[in-house]
This record gives C-alpha cells, sequence and structure tokens, in this order.
C-alpha cells in the first residue's frame, strides 16, 4: 500500500491542506471486490448451512464493511485518533449487543414455554377465523389471542413493586384510581 | 505506513502571520490543516452516534432474532432478494462514485466532482425508487409492521393447505388470489397490477417534478445570476429522474421476471429449511409474531432510508456549493464529511441486506 | 503573559482588568443575540434558559412536597400527582441537569479556559442551543396538551397505553438527546484541536477533563436514548409490538434500551459537577490540587465505567441472575474512581488557607451531600438490600443526594465562582453565602428524613402515605420550602449584582487556570494573543493586589507596589 499516490494538493505554502489521496485503480477495484463479495453472499445465503448461516453473511458483510471503512472512508490511512473513535463507537455498539442479548434470554423461558402452550389453541381458532376468506376479520379474530398470551409473561416488568406491607391502611384522599388503595382497615 | 502516506514533508509550523482575511478559513482557526482535522474529527464523532444510533436497531434485531427465529426464517421470504440485491449493488456504486468525488475535491478537478456528486445522488434516488416499491408491494400484501400486519395465510385456507410443496413461495400468491376474491377476482396479476396503480400516483407525481424541474433548469441554466437556483432544480430533476428509474425498473423486473416464475429461489428456499423445522411449519403454518418481523423491516429500512434522504439533502448542497466553485485544493473538507457520511449509510445497508433479505 | 494595555487604565502594568467593550455589549439588539455564534452568549442564553426551566421544574418539586404534608388529599388528584413528578423529573432531568454545567457553564468557560476564540464548530453550538429550545418547547406543549404521567422514565408498557402526551414528550426528549449530542461533540473536538500551545493533556484545568469525559458518554449513550424514544413513538403510533407485551414485545428490553442511555446520562449531570468542584477548591484553598492525574484519570474511568453499570436500575425487574450479579460489581466498582476524587480534594484542602467565598462554600457543601449521596448508593447496589429499597423512598433521597444535591450544587458552585467572569461583576458574598447555608440546610432537610422513609417502606411515587409518616414528611416539605426560598435568594443576590455590583477585577479570587488572564467579560474574541498555557493549579504565579482588588501576574506586580501574597504556603 506504500505505493499509492501521494498529495500534491498543497497550491501555497499556507493555505494547504495534506491528506492521502486514494488512486483510482484502487477505488474501482474496491467497488469490484464489494459486488463480488453482494454475489457471493446472495448465493452463499441459497445454501442451507444451519447455525453457520448467520455467521458466514455477516462474516461476508464485515468484510465489505471493512473494504468501505478503511480504503473509501480513508480510516486507513487516517490519524490514529479518528480510528480510535470508530473502534470505540463498535466496541460499545457490540457490549449493548451482548448485554441485551445475554439478557432477553433470561426471561424468555417463560415467554416460550407460554407461547407453547397456547399455540395448539392458536391453531384451532385458525382455520374457523380463515374460513370466510374475509381477512380483515381473521386478523381480528386472531389479536384478542395473541394479547392474552404475551401479556401474563411479562409481568416482572412492571415497574411498581407490589408490596403489600406498604399499602396505606387510610384511604382519605378522594380520587379511586391510585395505585394501591384497596388495602383498608 | 499510514503516517508516511497522510503527511508531506514540507510541514511547518502554525502560522501565526497568516492573513485572517480567507473566506474559507473560519476566524478561530489558525490554518486550513486544523480546520480540515477539526472537521474530520468532528464528523468521525458523528459518525460514532451514528453507529451508536442504530445499534439500537441492531439490538432490536438481535433480541427478536434471537428470540423468534422462525419468525425471521418464515417472513424474510417475502422480501425479494433480488430487488435488495440489486439496491446493494447501486448503494455500492454510489460509495464509489461519493469516494472518487472526494478525490476530484482533492485533486481540484471540479468537473469530475460534479460528475461523481451528480451520480451519486441519482444513485441514491435510484435507491429510493427501489425502495418505494417494495414498499408499496408489502403495503399491498398487508405485510406492514404491528396492528396493520395482516397474515398472508388468512387470505386463503384452501390454498394453504394444498400449498405444501411450495408453500412459502404460494403465500404471497395466495395472498394475491385471496385479495383478487375478495376485490372483485382480477386474476393473478391483480395485486401486482393494484401494486402498479398505487405507485403511479408517486410516478405520475415525479413526471411533474422531472417536467417542472426540467423546464425550470433550462430557463435557469444560462442565466449567471440564478446559479444557485439551476443547480438546485438540476439536483431535483436528477433525483426525481432518479427515483422514477428505480420505480419503473422494479415494476419492469416484476413484471418480467418476477411474476411469471417467482418461485425458483423461494421454493429452493422452503426445501432446504431442516426437515424437523419443515414438519414444524405444516403444523404451525405462521408463527404468530410474523408481524414482528416486518416492524423491524420496517424501522430499519425506514430510518435507513430516511437518512438516504439526509444524505440527498447534504449531496444537493455540495452540488451547488461546487457549482459555485466552493471547493479547492486547500478547501474540500465539506465533501470529505458528506462522503463519510454517505459512506456509513451505505455500511449500515451492507448490513441490513444480509440480516433482512438473506435469512435461511 | 499577556500585558495588553488598556488605554483607560492607568495601572499600565497589570493585565486589562474591565473592559467597556466586552463580549456582553459589543453588539446590540436582539438579533445580535439570537444569531451569535459566540460561545459566551451562547452560554449566557443557556443559563438563562436553565435557571427558568429550574425554577419550573422547582415549582413542581415545591407543589408536590406541598400535597404531600398530610395523607389526605390537599388539592392534586391522585392523576395530577402523578402528572407532577414526571414533569417535575422531566423537566429537571432534561432540561436542567443535564444541560447545566457541560451546556451553560462549559459553553462559557470551556474555550476562554482552552485559549481559544471559540467552540471548534460555533454554528453547530446554536443548533444545539436551538434544539434545546425545541425541546423544552416540546416539554411545554407536553404540559398543556394533557399532561404526561408515566415518569420521566417513560417505562413500558404503561407509556403504551396512557392516554396522555407521551408522544411530544419524547419528541422533546429526542431532540434535547440530539442537542446535548453536538454539545458533547463540540466539546470532544474542540479539546482535542484546538488546545494552545504548551497546553498538554496534563496541563488542562480538570474542569476540562471532566467534561471532556462527559462529552464521552453524551456522544456515546444519547443516541441510544434517541432511538429509544423514536422506537416508543412508533409503537405508540403503529403499534408494531417491539417493547408493547400485548404484541409480542418485550417490556425489559425498553429498560435496557433507556438505562443503557440513561445511566450514563448520570455522570452526564455528576461529572462536570466534579470538575467545578476540582476548580473551586483548589482556587479558593489556594494550593496546587492534589493528585491531579488521580483525579482526571478518575473522570475517565467514571465515564467507562458509567457505561457499564446501566442494569443497577433493572434489579427487579426480571433481568437474569448473571447480568444483575456482573451489574452490581461493577456498579460497586464505580465507587473507587469517586472515592479518590473525595480523598484528592480532601487533601487539596488540607494545608491551604482556605477562604469561605460563596463558591467555596457550595463546594463543601458539595462534598457533604456527594458523600451521602455516594455511599447510600452501596446500598442500592448491593442486590438483597435493593430488593427492599427498590421504589421506595430510599431511591429518592439517593439520587437526589447525588442528582440535585450535588450536580446543582456544582452548579451553584460553578455559577458563583464563573460569575465575575461571566458578567464582571462581583456579587455580595454574604447573601451569596446566607443562600448557601439555605440551599445546604434546606436541601438536607428535605432529603435526609427521605431516607428514614424509604427504609421504613414508603414507596415512592404515592401520593398518599400511613399516618405514622406524616412527621417525616411534613420535615422534608419544610425543608423543601427553605430550598426553595433559599435558590431565589441565591438568583435575587445573583441577578442584583448585575445591575449594582462592583465592578470585578479580571482574577478576583487568583485562579492560575486561563480564564482568569483575559479581561473580567472577555472580550469577543477572548484573547487578543494566544495565551501561553502553563501549570494551571500554580496558584503562587497570582499575587493580590490591592489597588485592584484582584489577582495579578507575580512578574507584574512591581516591587514599589504595596502587595499582600496570599499563596498557600506564605500563609499557612
Amino acid at each position: 500500500m506504500s505505493d499509492h499516490v501521494e498529495s500534491d494538493a498543497h497550491a501555497e505554502n499556507t493555505q494547504s491542506c495534506h491528506v492521502h489521496i486514494v488512486p483510482v485503480k484502487v477505488l474501482v477495484g474496491v467497488f469490484l471486490a464489494l459486488v463480488v463479495l453482494t454475489v457471493i453472499t446472495v448465493e452463499a445465503a441459497k445454501y442451507d448451512t444451519g447455525a453457520l448461516d448467520v455467521i458466514v453473511s455477516m462474516a461476508i458483510a464485515t468484510v465489505k464493511a471493512s473494504l468501505v471503512v478503511f480504503i473509501f472512508m480513508h480510516l486507513w490511512y487516517d490519524k490514529p485518533l479518528n480510528k480510535l473513535a470508530f473502534f470505540f463507537s463498535i466496541v460499545f455498539a457490540a457490549f449493548f449487543l451482548c448485554m441485551i442479548l445475554l439478557d432477553s434470554h433470561a426471561y424468555d423461558n417463560y415467554v416460550k414455554g407460554f407461547t407453547e402452550d397456547k399455540t395448539p389453541e392458536f391453531l384451532v381458532k385458525e382455520p374457523e377465523a380463515a374460513a370466510p376468506a374475509a381477512a380483515p376479520a381473521a386478523a381480528t379474530d386472531a389479536k384478542p389471542a395473541a394479547d392474552t398470551k404475551a401479556a401474563p409473561a411479562e409481568k416482572p416488568a412492571d415497574e411498581k413493586k407490589p408490596a403489600a406491607s406498604e399499602k396505606p391502611e387510610t384511604d382519605k384522599k378522594t380520587t379511586p384510581e391510585t395505585i394501591d388503595k384497596t388495602d383498608s382497615k | 505506513m499510514n503516517t508516511a502516506a497522510t503527511t508531506t514533508t514540507d510541514e511547518h509550523a502554525d502560522s501565526h502571520d497568516h492573513e485572517h482575511h480567507d473566506p474559507r478559513l473560519a476566524h478561530h482557526f489558525d490554518s486550513h490543516q486544523q480546520q480540515f482535522d477539526t472537521g474530520k474529527l468532528g464528523i468521525w464523532i458523528f459518525l460514532v452516534t451514528e453507529v451508536l444510533f442504530f445499534s439500537g436497531l441492531f439490538g432490536f434485531y438481535a433480541v427478536y432474532r434471537s428470540l423468534h427465529p422462525e419468525v425471521f426464517l418464515y417472513a424474510s421470504q417475502f422480501l425479494d432478494t433480488t430487488l435488495g440485491a440489486a439496491n446493494t449493488v447501486v448503494l455500492l456504486f454510489s460509495s464509489l462514485t461519493m469516494a472518487w468525488g472526494v478525490r476530484c475535491a482533492q485533486l481540484g478537478q471540479s468537473r469530475g466532482l460534479l460528475v461523481c456528486l451528480v451520480t451519486t445522488l441519482a444513485c441514491a434516488a435510484i435507491f429510493l425508487g427501489v425502495k418505494s416499491f417494495e414498499y408499496t408491494e408489502k403495503a399491498h400484501h398487508h405485510l406492514l409492521p404491528g396492528r396493520a400486519y395482516q397474515s398472508p395465510e388468512h387470505h386463503d385456507a384452501a390454498a394453504h393447505a394444498t400449498a405444501a410443496d411450495g408453500e412459502t413461495a404460494a403465500a404471497a400468491k395466495e395472498a394475491e388470489a385471496a385479495e383478487a376474491s375478495v376485490h372483485g377476482d382480477h386474476g393473478d396479476e391483480s395485486l401486482f397490477e393494484k401494486t402498479k396503480h398505487t405507485l403511479s400516483y408517486m410516478t405520475t407525481v415525479l413526471w411533474g417534478v422531472i417536467v417542472l424541474s426540467g423546464i425550470a433548469f433550462g430557463l435557469l441554466f444560462k442565466n449567471p445570476n440564478k446559479k444557485t437556483l439551476a443547480t438546485i432544480a438540476g439536483c431535483v430533476l436528477v433525483s426525481a429522474i432518479g427515483m422514477q428509474l428505480g420505480a419503473f425498473s422494479s415494476i419492469g423486473y416484476h413484471q418480467l421476471g418476477h411474476a411469471e416464475k417467482p418461485t425458483d429461489e423461494e421454493i429452493e428456499l422452503a426445501e432446504t429449511v431442516p426437515a424437523e423445522y419443515a414438519k414444524q411449519k405444516e403444523k404451525i403454518p405462521e408463527p404468530m409474531l410474523a408481524r414482528t418481523f416486518f416492524s423491524v423491516y420496517f424501522c430499519m429500512t425506514g430510518v435507513h432510508a430516511i437518512h438516504i434522504i439526509g444524505g440527498m439533502i447534504a449531496i444537493s448542497w455540495l452540488i451547488v456549493r461546487t457549482v459555485h466553485g466552493a471547493f479547492t485544493t486547500y478547501y474540500f473538507g465539506a465533501v470529505d464529511f458528506v462522503g463519510l457520511y454517505w459512506h456509513l449509510v451505505d455500511l449500515i445497508w451492507i448490513y441490513l441486506f444480509p440480516l433482512l433479505y438473506l435469512i435461511n | 503573559m499577556a500585558t495588553v494595555v488598556d488605554s483607560s487604565n492607568p495601572k499600565s502594568d497589570f493585565p486589562i482588568q474591565y473592559r467597556e467593550l466586552n463580549y456582553l455589549n459589543c453588539t446590540k439588539g436582539w438579533k445580535s443575540w439570537f444569531f451569535t455564534l459566540d460561545h459566551k452568549r451562547i452560554g449566557i442564553m443557556y443559563l438563562i434558559g436553565v435557571t427558568v426551566a429550574f425554577f419550573l421544574g422547582g415549582l413542581f418539586a415545591v407543589l408536590l412536597r406541598t400535597e404531600l404534608l398530610s395523607p389526605e388529599k390537599m388539592f392534586l388528584s391522585a392523576d395530577g400527582y402523578n402528572q407532577m413528578f414526571t414533569l417535575h423529573g422531566a423537566i429537571m432531568t432534561f432540561l436542567v441537569i443535564i444541560p447545566g454545567v457541560p451546556a451553560a457553564i462549559g459553553n462559557i468557560i470551556l474555550p476562554v479556559m482552552l485559549g481559544a476564540k471559540d467552540v471548534a464548530f460555533p454554528r453547530m453550538n446554536l443548533g444545539s442551543f436551538y434544539l434545546w429550545m425545541a425541546g423544552a418547547a416540546f416539554f411545554l406543549a407536553a404540559l398543556a396538551l394533557g399532561g404526561l404521567d408515566t415518569g420521566w422514565t417513560f417505562y413500558t408498557p404503561y407509556s403504551v397505553t396512557t392516554g396522555t402526551a407521551v408522544r411530544t414528550a419524547l419528541l422533546g426528549v429526542f431532540i434535547l438527546g440530539f442537542s446535548s449530542i453536538f454539545t458533547g461533540l463540540n466539546f470532544i473536538v474542540t479539546i482535542h484541536t484546538m488546545r494552545p500551545p504548551g497546553m498538554t493533556w496534563f496541563k488542562m484545568p480538570l474542569f476540562l477533563w471532566a467534561l471532556y469525559a462527559t462529552a464521552l458518554i453524551q456522544v456515546l449513550a444519547t443516541p441510544v436514548l434517541g432511538i429509544t424514544g423514536l422506537l416508543l413513538i412508533v409503537e405508540k403510533t403503529f403499534e408494531i409490538g417491539i417493547f408493547d407485551p400485548r404484541l409480542g414485545g418485550d417490556p425489559v428490553l425498553f429498560q435496557h434500551f433507556f438505562w443503557f442511555y440513561s445511566h450514563p446520562a448520570v455522570y452526564v449531570m455528576i461529572l462536570p459537577a466534579m470538575g467545578v468542584i476540582s476548580e473551586v477548591i483548589a482556587v479558593h484553598s489556594r494550593k496546587h490540587i492534589f493528585g491531579y492525574r488521580f483525579i482526571a484519570y478518575s473522570s475517565i474511568a467514571i465515564a467507562v465505567f458509567g457505561f457499564l453499570v446501566w442494569g443497577h436500575h433493572m434489579f427487579v425487574s426480571g433481568q437474569s441472575k448473571v447480568v444483575a450479579v456482573v451489574f452490581s460489581a461493577i456498579t460497586f466498582s464505580v465507587s473507587i474512581p469517586s472515592a479518590i476524587k473525595v480523598f484528592n480534594w480532601l487533601t487539596t484542602m488540607y494545608k491551604g488557607s482556605i477562604r469561605f467565598t460563596t463558591a467555596m462554600c457550595y463546594a463543601l457543601a458539595f462534598l457533604f451531600i456527594f458523600s451521602i449521596g455516594g455511599l447510600t448508593g452501596l446500598f442500592l447496589a448491593t442486590l438483597a438490600t435493593d430488593i427492599h429499597l427498590h421504589d421506595t423512598y430510599f431511591v429518592v433521597a439517593h439520587f437526589h443526594y447525588v442528582m440535585m444535591g450535588s450536580s446543582l450544587v456544582g452548579l451553584f458552585a460553578a455559577v458563583h465562582h464563573w460569575w465575575p467572569k461571566m458578567t464582571g461583576k462581583m456579587f455580595n458574598e454574604f447573601w451569596g453565602r446566607i443562600a448557601c447555608l439555605g440551599v445546604f440546610l434546606g436541601f438536607n432537610l428535605t432529603f435526609f428524613p427521605q431516607f428514614l422513609l424509604g427504609t421504613r417502606g414508603m414507596p415512592r411515587r404515592y401520593y398518599t402515605y400511613l399516618p405514622e409518616f406524616q412527621n417525616l414528611h411534613v420535615m422534608s416539605t419544610c425543608g423543601a420550602y427553605l430550598l426553595g426560598l433559599s435558590s431565589a435568594l441565591m438568583a435575587a443576590t445573583l441577578i442584583y449584582s448585575v445591575y449594582r455590583g462592583k465592578l470585578a477585577p479580571a482574577n478576583p479570587w487568583g485562579g492560575a487556570s486561563l480564564e482568569w488572564q483575559c479581561s473580567s467579560p472577555p472580550p469577543h474574541n477572548n484573547f487578543d494573543h494566544p495565551p501561553l498555557a502553563g501549570d494551571p493549579y500554580v496558584m503562587e504565579s497570582v499575587v493580590y493586589n490591592e489597588e485592584i482588588g484582584g489577582y495579578v501576574p507575580v512578574e507584574c506586580q512591581g516591587a514599589n507596589k504595596g502587595s499582600v501574597t496570599a499563596s498557600g504556603d506564605n500563609e499557612a
């Protein structure tokens, strides 16, 4: 890479701005590589490789992305600080994704178990609903079923901690729609 | 080797004797180099925020895909891989022209810069044109996010029962058939016709825009005092033509290739899914949360499309400034910065494409 | 040193103390303010906006406390109470504390401290102020359009189902997020590229380190808040089923998204205040800051750790045990850099010549309050005790000790410390100290009883309570009144000084950092010549001059001039 064209972009001494200029050949080459990789990823998706599938397509995407970042965006030739900034954004994004992924499976047992229990019911319903062939009606029929399914499983998310001991004993305030007003003397 | 490449030899200290009347140099900077480096760091940090902004969407995707892989497997088949791939190539090409434009700006070739920028703008518009076709098609299939989603399975239960061989491929067709029977029997093509019909509103408007901006461009072109307006008209013209091109080529593709043999690839897809999954699919033809996929799809591509539009506006601004001859060999920061933003938009699409279109 | 002779000033040996033509009056007319690109004017506009928002949010707080004088209904309905604490929280968080020190004080001081003419992107700076205004407008619109009753956290699924103006408020949050991002971006780039010759990273004043760490958080975390708000708006409008469990969404995911921003945002609030305290304590103790590098590194460490602890808001939200343990452990480790700072501040004061100026009084109040706030955080970081304390007044008291007691007292300290520089006027120290005492006592009276209430099981966000809690609630309310009155007194003292205060010298407190080298309201371009930066904490480099009433550089002090050296060594 050391044989790249150097910048001759300085016209005057005071008004100069030194940057690396990428030659056309490299640009076109990168573009062609990107197109080839796109074709490869499309073709690769047609073969079933099971769990590897995501990894393969993400690996190809990452190769493509690095080509864009390093050549098109000049990051390869850029200041270390800019490299660091971009690197950190990736690290933070990755960290964020990992943590929420790690956690999202903590409670999916509840949700999954719940949905699996209910699935037959849903199936029983479906042909009936579909029979009239009226699509909107079918959709509205199916919805309440979905509602009842998901809602209870998500209970832990509720923010208010239901603590019976903390409920007020005296209900002197008038409005009925407070959060916990049931526990009277 | 990078440090050797980035700097040239005649480095000199920040000049205090530097005159401050240079209109291209803001008053609080000492040199163009400082101004450029500052802007470059700024745009990189902005890109950092963009990456994190999208990381929210990717997080949303990752969580739902890991929780409900079957949904993604099922629903991604409604996306047209060919259109997606074509769009990818269009965006990659626009990235090439943008990078080339930056090179032209650095070398002070303003004509080349103009050509590159206009090409980039056109490619962005083509991308949007294709996207608008895809969106319209989804809308007619009721493959919309959330409540608006309607299961394609509900359209025609009978057809669904028979479609054991290529049922996923058939789903789109079933939907079309069902729609047709509801809305007055026009046969298989009717949904596509509807899509075309809806798109025709857009294309009509675009024709109007093309004609108007073309006239404006033609009238203003010769007038040296109206350079800015003429350039803006030109940008609008290019964008409208690009979108038109994108919309019509996807309609054409659909008419020629897709409508006749829609299923080769998809049948194959359906056949190659794991056996246990295929079995399961006979039991559960449509995962309960199929709508979630379309929520993901529309959110991600929608936010991406907004970024494309933002990029088009920025590129148009660059075109206007280029026409005015604002960029020189020592002042091309704006081109570089918009270019970086544009590449990031491309970068995000590079990930979106396999994540949404190529699920197997 | 820049010894520019002012023709109007007979004491020609000294740097210019006061300029007739300064940034405040160099151009006139509302346009010169509303379209200004001058960082100082933008900072002043921010300061005014933040102050207005502070008193609005404070008014809500006082109303809330008044309602809680008795378990019976006073004048607020349950829904009204919900809306009021939501708006109090949202306004105080998004409109006051987050932009308070960084955007208002930081904008005014950062470039001057750097010896730069302006921030790197002045237009973006102005844009960020207008975004702040737009965000504030959306908040007010939410108030007008039926209020907001979700709490400032917008937790799903309630925020999806409630009929109040969640969307408007979220748009406001989205816009304010971008305002914050632009400020942070500007600061990072400015600090990186516009430092003067001689100012290496470890010769930067610690306030700049703190602002830098803050800016890192703003840039890295706020986008996630933006996308979260956007997704919640989309969810509420199109019901796309991301966060709404009825549609298969995951409400805990929302909490992750939200706290990924909002926990680091807590450090956006506290870090700049810590930076202020580092400056104030060093200057008003007339002593070199102790452990400079440790304070600098601990700012960065807090910023980094701040990203890794968001899960401690969700210990009872059903997150997995592994994640909870990890988050708990990292949360404890945040206390290390925080403690490093506190110890260094204390050691800085040791054997210094401490002057109890108003700014220093606020700094001492900060130390006291922050220690309590920080230590009570440890109880909440402990998984087991958190089960008991979660969602009680203990949490309320803890985060008020940190966010209100520390961040805002830090802001007050900053305002008093740099007030002569910003306005060119000296305020009345006596009334300033009285106000400080009132703020300190009022604050502790308000929130200390809340620790007791919390441990006894008083849940937060309730508009009624058991009768045995009444005494503590009344104490708390009295404290809130005192706090409100003292804040008003503080504002009155400062505003009075603008009109009647005596002219401030360039360096009234004897600081050695660059901002004290330019005249007291700085001129439009801050410095006539790029200043030479040295160690910002060598207090011996300036000596007191009675004629001027402020400090002047040692080399300007003639041998025949009667001078009192006020450097720490000589007096201690």
